[in-house]
């Protein structure tokens, strides 16, 4: 209990020893009485049809009605310098500019209004395995619904930000509705991110993500049967900090309930479980960045010995800085393991995956994935081993497409050969990616 | 006596450790802001841009190297208009600086002391492709509206360094002075070229080409954001043939492969693979050679 008495306490002293002064109301002053800019137009001459300048999808023009078939664009001839001023006219030409009372006064409806950024996501599709057709389960073959989730965010004040995450998913035959991740965060706290609530442990990058997020549509098999179908998702309280060095050194801790996570439900509430991340992440150069992090948690479980939990992850990535939009190259390897004392089933699991995503398209990835389950090997579980192939299409930033082949072999009987179709939807504010 | 030396040790000491010295530090979203900056802050500011000239700058990624970078800031410029929304309120977030959050006094956005063009009066939907509810935020085109940028950026100058605000006001007034009387000679550069419309990749150029009076009338993109489509382009070229559109531009950042097919239906289209930033292409390292290599490719699809 100790080292989360410091923890809290150092905390909350960063927390008083700051007292932000923040400017919210100038940059609404400075918008509120705009400057005019002047307007120097070119009058299209009279013989051309109107052009829309902001035209985006397309002018309606039949090719053989094209009213500048012989006007005069390319014909009229040079104008001297002489003849500019005339040229110059002061009032807009109809389309280039509209007038600048209607939109510079009111940006952006949305602007106005309180409301948080909300977004949905929808995640489905359709899987077929050599292994799903025996009884209908949440996991059995044909048209699957994943997840639906919900997503508010925004600013509370100028000293926290506010998030709120719920999930509507199958477990058990129905349909649940369960809060994914419900937390605040410090924005006016410098060098460390404060959060409390409840939130993804920060072991390794996979256990992160959300579900929409996943590199591919399922979660590495370490992570699945160390941490759990959800991850580990738990209430508590959570200091990320920004340690100055030239290259991008963070280290997290977090305490956490542990009543969430299958591998911490210990009988005493007040014990804790503390989570540990050490993330390093350098750029080799403009284009290619490495990311090495280290993963630690400790607890007491169910059978009243500690569980621990260790892991590790190192990312590559490659996008070139010219043509970057249509190619880039990651690589990324995750290894986690846990130690849980008194474990009836054997205390000892580890898993390591690996994978490789590849941007051969501006809309285009190809990925392969080795996975596998027996770094230690727990006689529960026994080796698992898995590959996997996804190809995915992904039409805008809103939406992908994407296919994924799985060969899995393990003690359980013949191999496993699966394939999922999967759409992945979201509609609403813009997202803000994480690298 | 000894202590009273040591005072004064420690006070000179503690003087050429404080901040008079010191030099802002400043961190734009694109390569133009900073060309800015570097410009009117001289010698005084030190500044840098997250996004490098050769990228499009709706896709940067959020690079904890960047949030690194905005930790040590005084000042972000960004350009607001929702150009940056998917990558900059990650790098800000990490970063833990609230000097540089939005609404702080080391936050700012020259989208906010401009005239915005294509603003979207209806419901907006993403139907529509990339459309940004502010208004299309590509104004680092437009050099009268640079030249506003400018003074403002003199003025946010002055106020996070008074003592230089005279030397901030200075070199904006000067740039403003300059990019104002230069685009008086590309406008009649413009005219003497004859062109009067081309067709771009994407939306970049509009406020460029509002400025030079020359239209737009068909983009490759069928929407924005949306990359071009075989039937597209078909449309494009019957309104090239149509209106007799000299001059294909393409933004560097994008795939130039376009133009072929383009070419192949129309022989005689001019075409340029243009930079759209600056340090967008060699040789380009301030806002005027930017617009100098812009007016350029405008007259090569003249004289036809």
């Amino acid at each position: 209990m100790r080292t989360q008495a410091i923890f809290v306490s150092f905390v909350v002293s960063v927390a008083l020893s700051n007292s932000p002064v923040l400017a919210a109301e100038k940059k609404k002053k400075e918008r509120s009485a705009p400057k005019p800019t002047t307007i120097i137009t070119f009058t299209p001459p009279p013989e051309d049809p109107p052009l829309a300048v902001s035209s985006g999808s397309g002018v309606p023009l039949a090719p053989e009605t094209g009213g500048g078939a012989t006007a005069g664009a390319p014909s009229s001839p040079a104008i001297t310098p002489a003849v500019l001023p005339t040229a110059i006219p002061t009032t807009p030409a109809p389309n280039p500019e509209p007038p600048i009372t209607s939109a510079y006064a009111s940006p952006n409806p949305r602007a106005k209004s309180f409301n948080p950024d909300v977004s949905a996501n929808f995640l489905g599709g359709y899987r077929h395995s050599t292994r799903g057709n025996d009884v209908v389960t949440d996991d059995s073959n044909g048209f699957y619904f994943q997840e639906a989730e919900l997503q508010f965010t925004a600013d509370v004040d100028p000293y926290f930000r506010g998030v709120g995450l719920f999930s509507l998913h199958r477990e058990n035959g129905a349909y649940a509705f369960e809060p994914e991740e419900v937390y605040f965060e410090t924005l006016a706290v410098p060098t460390v991110t404060i959060k409390g609530g409840k939130f993804k442990a920060f072991i390794g990058r996979q256990n992160t993500l959300h579900s929409h997020a996943y590199p591919f549509v399922d979660a590495p098999l370490a992570n699945q049967n160390i941490l759990g179908d959800e991850g580990m998702n738990d209430v508590g309280l959570s200091g990320a900090v920004l340690i100055p060095a030239s290259w991008f050194m963070e280290f997290t801790l977090q305490v956490m309930s542990g009543q969430e996570a299958d591998l911490y439900k210990s009988a005493h509430p007040n014990d804790l479980v503390t989570v540990a991340h050490f993330k390093n992440l350098w750029d080799l150069s403009a284009a290619t960045t490495m990311e090495l992090g280290l993963s630690g948690a400790t607890g007491w479980n169910q059978w009243d010995g500690r569980s621990n939990v260790y892991g590790a992850d190192l990312t590559f990535k490659f996008r070139p800085t010219e043509g970057g939009k249509y190619r880039s190259l990651s690589w990324s390897t995750e290894y986690l393991a846990q130690a849980a004392q008194n474990n009836p089933n054997g205390s000892g699991l580890g898993g390591l995956a690996t994978w490789l995503q590849y941007q051969f398209a501006e809309r285009w990835w190809v990925q392969g994935r080795y996975d596998f389950l027996g770094l230690p090997v727990s006689d529960a579980f026994g080796i698992k081993n898995k590959q996997s192939l996804l190809l995915g299409f992904f039409p805008s930033e809103f939406s992908a497409l994407r296919a994924q082949y799985d060969h899995l072999a393990d003690d359980a009987g013949p191999d496993e050969h699966r394939m999922t179709l999967q759409y992945n939807i979201s509609i609403g504010a813009h997202p803000a990616h994480a690298y | 006596m000894q202590w009273r030396n040591g005072m004064v040790v420690l006070g000179v000491a503690l003087a050429m450790a404080t901040p008079a010295e010191a030099k802002l530090k400043v961190v734009t979203t694109i390569t133009d802001l900073a060309a800015v900056v570097k410009e009117v802050g001289g010698p005084e500011v030190e500044v840098d841009s997250i996004a490098r000239g050769t990228q499009d700058p709706h896709f940067i990624e959020a690079k904890p190297s960047y949030m690194v970078k905005a930790s040590r800031a005084d000042l972000i410029v960004a350009m607001g208009l929702e150009l940056e929304q998917g990558w900059l309120p990650s790098i800000l977030r990490g970063a833990r600086n609230p000097k540089v959050m939005p609404g702080a006094p080391g936050y700012v956005e020259a989208g906010a002391w401009i005239e915005p063009l294509e603003v979207p009066t209806g419901k907006l939907t993403r139907a529509d492709g990339d459309v940004h509810g502010g208004g299309n935020p590509h104004f680092n085109l437009d050099p009268e509206r640079m030249a506003t940028v400018a003074i403002k950026l003199g003025e946010k100058l002055g106020e996070l360094s008074p003592t230089q605000r005279a030397d901030f006001k200075a070199r904006a007034e000067k740039m403003r002075d300059r990019l104002l009387a230069k685009t008086k000679e590309w406008q009649a550069r413009v005219v003497r070229s004859g062109v009067k419309q081309v067709v771009t990749y994407h939306k970049t150029l509009t406020y460029f080409l509002a400025r030079f009076g020359i239209a737009n009338p068909e983009i490759l993109e069928p929407k924005p954001g949306i990359p071009p489509t075989s039937a597209h382009i078909i449309h494009v070229i019957e309104v090239i043939r149509a209106r007799k559109v000299p001059l294909v531009l393409v933004e560097n950042y994008f795939d130039d492969s376009v133009i072929k097919k383009i070419r192949s239906a129309i022989p005689e289209i001019r075409s340029r693979t243009v930079p759209v930033l600056v340090e967008g292409a060699e040789g380009i390292a301030t806002l005027d050679d930017l617009y100098e290599t812009l007016i350029k490719a405008v007259e090569s699809g003249g004289g036809q």
